[in-house]
């Protein structure tokens, strides 16, 4: 199985990337815990010991290659996250994608196509999954994976509303990201 | 170029079934009083940017009207 590093570090789309660190939980919590971004994830502890345990634990699913949460910067400063993670056989999910507002809009977008690449080109995964859905308020998501073609595949209910589950294949995010990556500044293109 | 901005929002908003606004005040707020996302916000910016050649996030935030005005009467 093809690992990320440890040490990754990424420049790519007007954004820097790298996976956390311990010292991020601050960052997350806030993030996590502003009302706006936690309409739709789930809940959040306000600790940031919590949220420091929670750093341990995916650490050490990314020692086995099975979760990488990634840190993104623009122009210096925190910027967001996503993730994957559950990866399995050939199958992930792409997820946990918070991004701040003190940012241009377009950086959350690159997250996504960054953590797609890395998912589809470096570690030679063929399909993600998502059985964890996206609430179906969500629109900003949802139109974004409509964009890449995504296909629905049912809908869950949980506590926080219904939520709606989809499938992505490696050949349609090629066929399709550039659908994303026109909406990109030219002067980092 | 208030029209022009009008109809770009509004061609965002109606692909995202939400109705048009009949017109733009300076104080609206792009996410919250037009519901423009994140996606929505990197159209409108591209859209802006074919238009005007002027990136209108590329010297710093931009969160209302009035400062998509500003940035394009500089």
């Amino acid at each position: 199985m093809t690992k990320l590093p440890e040490n990754l570090e990424l420049d790519r789309y007007g954004l820097h990337v790298r996976l956390v660190r311990e010292e991020d939980a601050e960052f997350i919590v806030k993030l996590r815990n502003d009302p706006q971004k936690a309409r739709y994830i789930s809940v959040t502890s306000k600790s940031v010991d919590d949220q420091i345990r929670w750093i341990k634990s995916y650490k050490e699913r990314e020692c086995e290659g099975k979760d990488y949460y990634f840190i993104y910067s623009y122009q210096g400063q925190l910027a967001g996250v996503n993730r994957i993670y559950e990866i399995e056989d050939n199958h992930f999910i792409h997820g946990s994608w918070v991004f701040g507002d003190n940012i241009p809009p377009y950086c959350a977008l690159a997250a996504g196509i960054i953590a797609l690449e890395l998912a589809y080109d470096t570690l030679g995964l063929d399909v993600e999954i998502d059985t964890a859905g996206i609430h179906k308020d969500n629109h900003g998501v949802l139109q974004y994976i409509r964009a890449l073609g995504a296909e629905f595949t049912g809908t869950k209910i949980y506590p926080m509303g219904e939520f709606y589950t989809s499938q992505l294949s490696k050949e349609l995010f090629y066929k399709n990201k550039n659908k994303i990556i026109r909406l990109f500044p030219k002067k980092i293109l | 170029m208030e029209q022009t901005i009008l109809t770009i929002i509004n061609s965002i908003r109606i692909a995202q079934e939400l109705t048009p606004v009949t017109e733009l005040h300076t104080t609206d707020n792009l996410r919250e009083d037009l519901e423009l996302t994140s996606f929505d916000l990197a159209e409108l910016t591209v859209r802006i940017e074919d238009k005007y050649g002027i990136d209108i996030f590329e010297d710093g935030l931009v969160n209302t009207i009035g400062e998509i005005y500003n940035k394009l009467q500089q």
